[in-house]
């Protein structure tokens, strides 16, 4: 297929591709890493995703480090909290600081026919209703639906920015497994925290029953990734869209 | 880093594995959970379920994916705890008080996760599966 598609861009190899994922990921030989790109979580989803409905094939990545991180940030926080609202049920809460894998990913062959969401003419043509993209409160069916439609048209995909991410830095969302597609992986192993208010010391997020928790940053750190000012093993703050 | 003593990180694909008994191995392994317990959540005799990982007896293909089905949910659970063995074994075991139930609440309400889903077989595997789902994927609304 050419690369003549209305407002398309191409997603180029070479460059660095951003994913983090649960560590399980991470426990095979290195020959199946690749897995972490090839869509099946979403195609497993009964939930559906920000451009996804369920059972359809997704690869969600961010074309940089922060946003990759806000991202995440958004949804550890998220899933934190709804296990401290049910806690009473749950006999348990997830901790406030937790590990993950943040992927460098890099693509082998280019993805071409990629739909370019970055302005008013890209959102009018696609019938997208410019606002919803950004809001980081909830996923909209009008993004699924568009995203259906999207894919109907031929493209392979969308770049688009994000909601999590205070400056809006663009999400890749490729239509197809690109597993076969990869030209190198690499993992990190990187911890999220939660921190607290700076009225409710310590910094980080201890003690739920007398912190009061930063709703709108938390932190990272890798033994083995460079975070931007940060020395080794040092904690990098991450400000994201509640 | 969290301490690598306390986790629990599964190292199979239980998605892509055609039979459950690496992951059902995996579980009972680290998580202390008996033949008894799978048998039951499977709804075969122990003896059965015993020769089955023995490879001595074919399952039936139903009860094969009600196996499959658990030893997938149980990795959610664990990823939503951070594979916290403590925490997982925790959670397996605490038993609430009953409440009134919103489309939020924890199916096995009212009793432990364990007793819940070994009462409810499968169909109890399907709902804590579309509620650990919901919870870490969904709005809330």
């Amino acid at each position: 297929m050419s690369s003549t598609l209305t407002y398309s861009t191409t997603v180029s190899s070479g460059i660095t591709l951003y994913r983090i994922t649960s560590l399980a990921f991470k426990s095979g030989v290195p020959s199946t890493h690749s897995r972490v790109v090839n869509g099946l979580g979403a195609l497993r989803s009964r939930t559906g995703a920000r451009y996804n409905y369920p059972g359809v094939r997704t690869v969600y990545l961010t074309e940089d480090l922060i946003t990759c991180l806000a991202e995440k940030m958004f949804y550890f926080h998220r899933e934190v909290l709804r296990g401290l609202d049910l806690s009473h049920h749950l006999g348990v809460i997830p901790p406030f600081q937790q590990t993950f894998v943040l992927w460098e990913v890099v693509l082998k062959s280019k993805v071409s026919n990629v739909a370019d969401l970055h302005s008013l003419p890209q959102f009018t043509y696609f019938n997208i209703f410019p606002s919803l993209p950004l809001n980081p409160s909830q996923d909209y069916e009008h993004l699924k639906d568009r995203r259906a439609h999207i894919q109907s048209l031929s493209y392979d995909g969308l770049r688009v920015g994000s909601s999590r991410n205070i400056s809006h830095g663009k999400l890749v969302v490729l239509f197809d497994d690109q597993s076969s597609n990869v030209a190198s992986i690499t993992p990190h192993d990187i911890d999220f925290r939660l921190i607290a208010d700076p009225g409710t010391p310590p910094h980080d997020f201890v003690n739920q029953t007398t912190q009061i928790l930063d709703f709108t940053a938390g932190e990272v750190s890798s033994p083995t990734l460079a975070l931007p000012g940060v020395a080794h093993s040092g904690w990098y703050r991450v400000q994201f869209n509640h | 880093m969290t301490p690598v003593d306390q986790m629990i990180v599964p190292d199979f694909d239980s998605a892509a594995d055609d039979s459950p008994l690496t992951g059902i191995s995996w579980l009972q392994t680290n998580l202390s959970l008996s033949d008894d317990f799978f048998a039951k959540v499977a709804d075969v005799e122990e003896t059965d379920f015993s020769e089955w990982k023995q490879g001595y007896l074919l399952l039936e293909p139903s009860k094969i994916e009600g196996l499959k089905a658990l030893s997938s949910a149980m990795t959610h659970l664990l990823s939503f705890l951070n594979y916290r063995r403590d925490l997982m074994i925790s959670l397996f075991e605490f038993k609430s008080e009953e409440s009134k139930r919103t489309s939020l609440t924890p199916p096995w309400v009212g009793n432990s996760l364990k007793e819940y889903l070994q009462t409810h077989g499968v169909n109890g595997v399907e709902e804590v599966d579309q509620w650990i789902q919901r919870m870490r994927w969904t709005d809330w609304s």
